[in-house]
This record gives structure tokens, sequence and C-alpha cells, in this order.
């Protein structure tokens, strides 16, 4: 590593050594990586590898669980994630998430997306109408449903509502985008929808996915992460990672021979 | 068919009778009332009946307002108390309390909720009369403490585990994925609560409501004890009220050489019925006015 780094060189999230604890079972083991900035990195598994529980705690959604706690160190622009000075809250307002279920609220279109904007204090009705309809442009909702901002969200399908959830992700302008498994709970032509759609997203904000479906991962993702029983296998570029895994476990998970 | 086939139709059979038993019984009840308190509803109109305050049985005068007035008083001053502070608490229960508190003060509350209403009734006359009647002094307004607020605050004490426990069930069945969804996008612990989780419980909460002022309403024991019984139209909340169940329980069985006197108080039971059916249909339309918007 140079000594001299510039914005753009410095990782957008950095573990150290960093693991995550459900009381006394380790369910993230002493992960070290670096993500990029403006990638794409997908996170694979089989189930219960610390995936999702790795991606969650970049926005310290794990807090939510009382008898969740971490060590090691995990950066976030340089910044301490798990620093007891952190607003937890700001930092959740530049790293936005899409959940596994779609989760719109129940609220009309057009609230859902206004939503973050409001809770920072932008009440001018032009300026939320802007941001909305951006929003929902960059999330390849808006054709769909300019003509009905204000029906109610749940009454949109599953794919359109998980779009949405984009859209009110992106509406507090985010530097990174954490999705844990967005597809798993729709057809396969709504997840095409989100797989170009994260395509689009691309070099705008950092993405990364967790996903058990590999064909996604290699479709979508620039790098690619191997997480199993709470160990960082391999990490590297996706197209390497693919074709020519360096782990044995890698292998055996990408050919299908277990997961 | 099988004797599998012929248990299944049987089986449907008898819930299904069994159900309709269960209306039929509600029906028959209300038609019970009705059928014996004719003698009043011949020779009074409901007009008299409902909005005149003089109640001189001896000589056939029933004015039921005095009664519905003192009904209507003690709920509303009931929940007026209870539904704030048992909301506020149900919140912090459920959104905010470490899982020890919570688990540790549910059970408690939960017995609370289905203690006996004569406890409390008891517990008002020796501990709220007295203060109440305190408090008259102060406001320069003298009573005996068996008033509207007494009773009011004993039903309000009555209901609020009640709510508290019901609406914790509700907020505790809102998904986990609502929550985060509003916490993902910077919402603060409260703004989560407020805008997301309470909107998701809303019908629930109503629901609790419903059933706390449907309680409170109907009940008698409490409500005798500490509203004074005293027929007369309640002006302020010192001044003693008298409900109708507590009207249906001080004088029914007795005074019935009095004429039209045991239709009188049928009618009140009838009334109740009614009023609290009433209450629980526009309740329910409501409510599914409300979740249909949402769907």
């Amino acid at each position: 590593m140079s000594d001299v780094l510039t914005a753009s060189d410095t990782p957008h999230v950095r573990a150290e050594n960093f693991s995550v604890f459900y009381g006394a079972m380790e369910a993230v083991r002493k992960v070290t990586l670096d993500i990029s900035r403006g990638n794409v990195t997908a996170i694979i598994g089989p189930s219960g590898c610390g995936k999702s529980t790795f991606l969650r705690a970049i926005n310290r959604m794990n807090d939510l669980i009382p008898a969740c706690r971490t060590a090691g160190r995990l950066l976030f622009d340089g910044w301490h994630i798990y620093d007891p000075q952190v607003d937890v809250v700001a930092l959740r307002q530049r790293i936005g998430m899409v959940f596994q279920k779609p989760n719109p609220f129940p609220k009309s279109i057009f609230d859902n997306v206004a939503y973050g904007p409001r809770l920072r204090g932008c009440t001018r009705r032009n300026e939320l109408a802007e941001i909305v309809e951006r929003s929902l442009v960059r999330a390849a909702l808006w054709d769909e449903v300019k003509d009905r901002l204000h029906e109610n969200a749940l009454r949109l399908s599953g794919g359109q509502q998980q779009r949405l959830c984009i859209a009110r992700a992106l509406a507090v302008d985010p530097e990174i985008l954490l999705m844990d498994e967005p597809t798993s709970a729709l057809d396969p032509r709504a997840t095409t929808r989100i797989e170009d759609l994260i395509g689009e997203l691309r070099g705008s904000y950092t993405i990364i996915i967790v996903t058990h479906n590999m064909q996604q991962a290699a479709r979508v993702s620039d790098y690619t992460a191997f997480f199993y029983e709470g160990d960082l296998i391999e990490y590297g570029a996706t197209t390497e990672l693919f074709s020519r895994p360096r782990s044995k476990q890698t292998e055996d998970y990408i050919t299908g021979r277990f997961g | 068919m099988t004797s599998r086939h012929i248990l299944d139709r049987l089986t449907s059979a008898v819930v299904r009778t069994l159900a309709f038993a269960v209306v039929l019984f509600a029906l028959a009840l209300a038609v019970g009332l009705y059928v014996k308190s004719r003698p009043v509803l011949y020779t009074h109109s409901l007009m008299q009946l409902l909005c005149t305050s003089a109640w001189r049985p001896r000589q056939g005068e029933f004015g039921f307002l005095p009664f519905i007035a003192g009904s209507i008083a003690v709920t509303s001053v009931a929940m007026i108390i209870a539904v704030p502070l048992s909301l506020l608490s149900a919140v912090y229960l459920a959104e905010y309390a470490p899982t020890r508190v919570r688990e540790s003060l549910k059970p408690i509350i939960d017995l609370l909720a289905a203690l006996p209403s004569v406890i409390f009734g008891i517990w008002g006359v020796v501990a709220i009369v007295p203060v109440v009647k305190q408090l008259g002094q102060w406001c320069g307004r003298p009573t005996t403490g068996y008033t509207v607020l007494a009773a009011g605050l004993v039903l309000a004490v009555m209901v609020l585990p009640l709510i508290i426990s019901v609406t914790m069930d509700v907020l505790t069945a809102v998904p986990r994925e609502a929550r985060e969804a509003g916490l993902a996008l910077g919402a603060t612990r409260w703004e989560t609560t407020r805008h997301i989780v309470l909107k998701c419980a809303a019908p629930g909460i109503v629901a609790a409501i419903i059933l706390a002022v449907s309680r409170a309403w109907g009940e008698t024991m409490a409500v005798l004890m500490v509203a004074g019984n005293v027929t007369r139209l309640p002006r302020s909340l010192f001044d003693p009220a008298y409900p109708l169940p507590a009207l249906i329980a001080n004088n029914y069985g007795e005074m019935m050489s009095i004429p039209r006197y045991d239709a009188a108080l049928m009618f009140a039971a009838l009334l109740l019925l009614v009023l609290v059916t009433v209450f629980n249909l526009g309740a329910q339309l409501l409510l599914f006015r409300v979740s249909r918007r949402w769907q």
C-alpha cells in the first residue's frame, strides 16, 4: 500500500479482524477485507455462514439484537463504525439498506420515498417532489407509478415494492447501498429488473449485496467474498473467484457440491 | 364414504351449529329483554325514556337521562385518563424496555387485568374516595368523594392493564422488517415507533381501546361502590353519578311492587346492551374503513 492515499484509493469499507458475536457464538470470525468505492461487491456463502450478519454490521442494524457485540475494527471512510461516539442515525443515512422482504411503509408511494428526506427536515413540496421523482427514476420505477404516487405502496407488486424500497433508500443520497438478498422473495422477471438496476447504479454508489444465488453474484458483482461458517474464505475479483477459485471450499461451493 | 369423510362432515356440522348457537343466544338475550321491557315501552315514548331526567318510579316517571349521562361521564373520564397513560406504558414496555423488564412485568399486568372488579371497588372506597374528597375541598367543591371523578379513576386503573396488555401484544406482533425499514433510513427509535410501528399497530390499538370502553361501560361493581349513585344529571367531575349497571344491580329484586318498575330495569339492561353493541359495531366499521384504506 502506498503512503499517500487519495480519496478514491481509500477503501469505502474496511474490516480488520472484525468479529460479531451473538452471546458466546462467533457469527463472523476475524474478517479482514477492503471494499472498494463505486463497485458492486457480492457476499456469498451457505445459510448461516455469517454473510448477512456481516452486512448488517456495516450500518449497525445488529444493534437491535440485545446479545450482539463486536470485536476488531470496522471502518467506513476511515471512521470507526463501532466508535461509541458515532451517531448511528447519521451513519444509517449515509449507508442505506434494502432488505430481503420488500418492506414498504403502509403509506403512499410518494410518502414512502419522501420519508427519509422529511426526517432530515426537508418539507418544501417542490423539493420533495423533485427528490421523489429523481429517486423513482433511478430505481426504474417512475414510469410505472408516476400517475398513482398517492396510492398505497402495499398495492404494488412484490418486484415494484422492492424497487420502491430501493428508491426510498436512494432518496437520502447514501454513499453505500447494502442489499440483503434483495431478490430472494421475487419471481425471475422481477429479479432480472433488480439485477439490471444494480448494474445501472454501479459507479454512483458502493453496493454490497448478500446473495445465496451464485449466478446472481457472477452476473452483478465486480468483487465477491465467500463466507463459510463465519470465516471469510476467499475474496477477490468476481471473474477470478468464479473461474479460478484458490480455495478448495470455494470451488466446492460454487460448483454446487455443498450449500 | 369412508369413516374419515363422515367424521369430517360431522365436525363441520357441529362447529357450525355451535357458532350459530352463540349468535342466536345473544339475539335471544336481546329479544328477551325487549319482551320484558314492553310494559314500560307501551306507556312511555322512547323520547320520554331516553331524554328526560325525572326518575320517580312511584309516580310512574322513568327518565333514564341521568343514568345514561352517568355511564357516559364515568366511561369518558376513565378513557381520557387511561388511554394516553396505557399507550405510553405499552410503547415503553414493547419498544424500549430491556427484555428482562418486559418479561417480568407482562405477567403482572396480565394478572392485574384479570383481577375481580370488587377489589378495585374496595380500593376505590379506601384510597380514591378520600383523595377526591380532599381534592374537592381544595377546588372549592365540597363533596363526599363519591363522584364521577372517583368512578372514572377506579375504572381507569381497571382498564389500564387491559389496554397495556393488548397493545403490547399488538406492538410485539409488528414485524421486525417494519422497524428495520425506518431505522435503516436514519430514523431514530422514537421516529420509527411513532411513524411506523404505531401506524402498523393502529388497528390493533383501536381494538384494545374498544375492548376497554366496553369493559368500563358495563362495569358494575367497582363503579357502584364509588360513584355515589344519586339520580341527578352529573354536571361536574365532583358530582355523584348513577351509571346504568349500578341502577340495575342496586334495584333489581327490590321494590317490585311498583308497577312497571321491573320493566323499566329491563329496559335499562336493554339500553346497556344496545349502546355497547352500537358502539362496538361503529368502532369495527371505522376500523374496517381505516384498514381497508391501507390494503
